[in-house]
């Protein structure tokens, strides 16, 4: 008997016995000893489970949300304030460097990035077309250092987590490495790495990455033309439709500049409404 | 603050919480286990348990642990009635959770790194069948059972399958549930029996 009572010890605690069952299970229970004590292991060992099934859940819903996320968005504010710190740093030295020695290209065409040559700006200006008045030098400038100031980068958070994406203990794969190139503001080898259109074109967070990594490196016509194709993209379509416009500025095609401007402030819920506003007044003081 | 940086530099956190537009639904979300609930306390909870897990000098692993602990335990209170809605945040009670396990977490690895631990005062652990060492604990337990009783407590208790929806899938090598539920009920003593034995060992 008593092991029958021992066999139904499961279905008494998932509260699947009834009726007769059921009160001659709980009149030996409390005639047993031996039964509660095996009850009260069964309770036990039952809730163990449960904690464990709920914890596997838990990992499974949260485990996009690392610690590693959870630590960067405590720091988060420093990469911050680091990245801007340095992209002004960069941005002074840069400006420097083109006043003492006067930048004369119009992008074009997209560049052919060689293999191992990441191009720089400066590498850039030695493609120059024929040399041009220094007034209009100095206007060019003026357009590219307007298109940096309104330029939309991925967070740190975006690009930290997608050189994360297949987790720490696997080799990084070449996206993830110019990934973590773009995350480390080397943006000619994020670039470089990125050269291959196969590589970008099922990816869209790879050619988001890009076209910013190109657009960094003074590369506007190629950046344009990746923000383009996200045109689409469900993820980055505002940011890449507003950056494609920075390029457009960038290269000096203003026209085109103000079409899509304009289109921009008639769109009351565009969200860079607020910046193409604010560009459109710098603009006309021009 | 970690939440205001989160809303500030990363809005795609919070978007799990789009659903539950108030602390009740969010409670009712918890108690049905529903993932975008689980991510969204998360999100609320993660910046300040990561604040109090580096006040008490815990490792970032240690700390993504101490999430995980936080949130399991809130859940399984709430299927245990022992944690009802009251009107607040879950997430309040979550962080005071959290606030207890980092202390006693501390006051652990101090045991082992002084023998001055006689002036930190004792504080009872909460209920912690959902912590890391404890479904460790567990998995060493079921290890030790043979596959197929494995199997079939897995699919029961870690799976939530139905017994009817097993047989008719031919998942075990049962044909009736009768069958299925006489050989699982022998497994789950068996491993009874192991969590005794474990715990008379550790004694």
């Amino acid at each position: 008997m008593e092991n029958f009572y021992h066999h139904k010890i499961e279905d008494y605690l998932l509260g699947e016995l009834e009726g007769n069952e059921l009160i001659a299970f709980e009149n030996a229970l409390q005639s047993d000893p031996s039964l509660a004590k095996s009850v009260a292991q069964h309770r036990e060992m039952m809730q163990r489970l449960d904690a464990l099934r709920i914890r596997n859940k838990v990992k499974s819903a949260t485990a996009p949300q690392s610690t590693k996320s959870v630590a960067r968005s405590s720091n988060r504010m420093l990469w911050a304030i680091a990245a801007s710190l340095t992209l002004l740093v960069a941005a002074i030295w840069w400006i420097n460097q083109t006043e003492q020695t006067p930048p004369a290209i119009i992008e074009t065409q997209p560049p052919i990035v060689q293999p191992d040559a990441p191009q720089t700006p400066s590498e850039e200006i030695k493609r120059t077309l024929p040399p041009q008045p220094k007034e209009k030098a100095k206007e060019k400038q003026q357009w590219v250092a307007l298109a940096r100031e309104y330029q939309e980068n991925p967070t740190q958070t975006l690009v930290r987590d997608a050189a994360q994406a297949e987790g720490d203990r696997s080799p990084q794969t070449r996206s993830q490495k110019a990934f973590e190139a773009f995350y480390n503001q080397n943006f000619s080898l994020a670039s470089e790495l990125l050269k291959d259109d196969k590589m970008v074109q099922e990816d869209e967070v790879a050619r988001y990455i890009r076209a910013n990594a190109r657009f960094n490196i003074g590369q506007f016509a190629s950046a344009a033309h990746d923000f383009d194709a996200l045109e689409g993209s469900f993820q980055f379509k505002h940011e890449a439709r507003w950056n494609f416009l920075l390029c457009q500025i960038a290269l000096g095609n203003m026209k085109t500049t103000k079409a899509l401007l304009a289109e921009m402030v008639a769109e009351e819920d565009f969200p860079f409404r607020a910046k193409a506003l604010e560009l459109n007044e710098k603009l006309d003081g021009f | 603050m970690a939440r205001i940086l989160d809303l500030f530099l990363d809005r795609k956190t919070n978007r799990n919480c789009d659903k539950y537009p108030n602390d009740g639904s969010l409670f009712a979300g918890l108690r049905q286990e529903e993932a975008d609930a689980i991510r969204c306390l998360s999100a609320r909870v993660s910046g300040s348990i990561f604040n109090i897990g580096k006040s008490h000098q815990l490792a970032d692993d240690d700390i993504e642990e101490l999430i995980c602990d936080c949130i399991t335990i809130c859940i399984q209170k709430i299927r245990e009635e022992t944690y009802t809605f009251k009107g607040y945040n879950p997430a309040t009670f979550v962080i005071e959770i959290a606030k207890n396990r980092a202390r006693n977490f501390r006051r652990n690895t101090l045991k082992h790194e002084t023998l001055g631990v006689e002036f930190i005062e004792e504080e009872a652990d909460e209920a912690d069948f959902g912590s890391l060492p404890e479904t460790e604990l567990l998995e060493k337990m079921l290890a030790k059972l043979e596959p197929n009783c494995q199997n079939l407590i897995r699919l029961k208790y870690l799976e939530e399958r139905r017994d009817k929806a097993v047989i008719e899938e031919k998942l075990t090598q049962y044909t009736t549930v009768d069958a299925l539920k006489n050989q699982r009920s022998k497994c789950l003593k068996k491993l009874v029996e192991i969590g005794a034995a474990t715990a008379r060992s550790n004694q």
